[in-house]
């Protein structure tokens, strides 16, 4: 019932479902006085059917529940997401000029948390690849005994521009950014990523 | 054949800096270091290029690394194989508060594009 209120399928609809509820509870036992007025019940019917149709209906909203905004995709992480627990949105990396794709990787498993982009780059093998590329710098960083962390990576090739950016609050975690290098802009481009990094949390 | 990289020690925060063969991970040539172990570095970065190679290849992108730049808390480290000879590069490593990163990498840029293997 708290499900429907929410939905905004009123108070008043309510009753109006219940309603049937009783009828049918009289319907069944034949006798009674029910059967003497057989065209009422039939006439009660019609009535009686379209607030059922609103309890179907709620059904299928019924796993968005959760989500607040209809036709956006619930999922698990989405509820977290909400609880403030975890952020894994990293759609603002689309606004960085000469974007191509993004994706957030888990370095310990090498598996994506979340992707950006138009397909042009293969997100889950790049999570898996870059965690190689991550994991190699981490044993630098150990092995010389620097006593460090990595704040980013910044791969300059002919045609593009890649940044690995573990996050702060969990550096097990990173960004990972590619961009066109005709258009994008290295300083902009680092500041850009390192903002939309600091509002990430898992 | 030229592998004489002295011109790093010039860069603004220098710690060391080193000349490496990325098929074997042996130093070429070195600079600096002190406290940094370079011929570990050599070795230890050629790991880094690699893994970058392979997601390169393996995301079927024909392309070529220009440079790596990593920053950490304290240190800036800078890789660049060389344009001539792509399997070895230079490796530079720069204490952060004296390095200016702008300026490190074009003076990495154009010691890289004196040498010659």
């Amino acid at each position: 019932m708290k499900l429907f209120q929410r939905l905004g399928l009123g108070g008043d609809k309510k009753p109006a479902y219940e309603e049937p509820e009783e009828d049918q509870g009289g319907f069944g036992p034949p006798g009674g006085v029910l059967w003497t007025t057989p065209g009422d019940v039939l006439s009660d019917r019609p009535k009686s059917a379209p607030p059922v149709q609103p309890t179907m209906a709620p059904a299928l909203p019924e796993a968005d529940h959760a989500a607040p905004a209809p036709g956006v995709p619930s999922s698990h992480s989405d509820a977290l997401q909400r609880t403030g627990l975890m952020s894994t949105d990293i759609a603002g990396t689309a606004f960085i000029a000469g974007f191509v794709g993004s994706c957030l990787v888990d370095s310990d498993s090498g598996l994506l948390l979340a992707a950006e982009g138009d397909g042009r780059i293969d997100m889950e093998a790049a999570a898996a690849l870059y965690t190689q590329v991550v994991k190699a710098e981490h044993e630098v960083i150990e092995v010389l005994q620097l006593e460090d962390h990595i704040e980013d990576i910044l791969i300059t090739m002919h045609s593009q521009l890649h940044f690995i950016r573990p996050l702060e609050k969990s550096p097990s975690v990173f960004l990972y950014v590619a961009l066109d290098k005709k258009s994008a802009n290295l300083g902009m481009a680092r500041m850009q990523v390192t903002k939309i990094e600091s509002n990430l949390k898992m | 054949m030229s592998t004489n990289i002295a011109a790093t020690a010039d860069i603004a925060g220098f710690i060391g800096a080193c000349l490496v063969d990325s098929e074997s991970g042996l130093m070429l040539a070195s600079e600096g270091g002190g406290k940094l172990d370079m011929e570990a570095a050599a070795a230890l970065n050629t790991q880094v290029v690699k893994a970058k190679l392979q997601a390169m290849e393996l995301l079927g992108m024909a392309d070529q690394i220009e440079d790596i730049l990593i920053t950490m808390g304290k240190q800036l480290h800078m890789i660049r194989p060389l344009e001539k000879a792509p399997g070895v590069f230079l490796y530079v490593a720069l204490d952060k508060k004296a390095a200016n990163l702008g300026m490190a990498r074009m003076q990495v840029k154009r010691i890289e594009s004196g040498l010659s293997i």
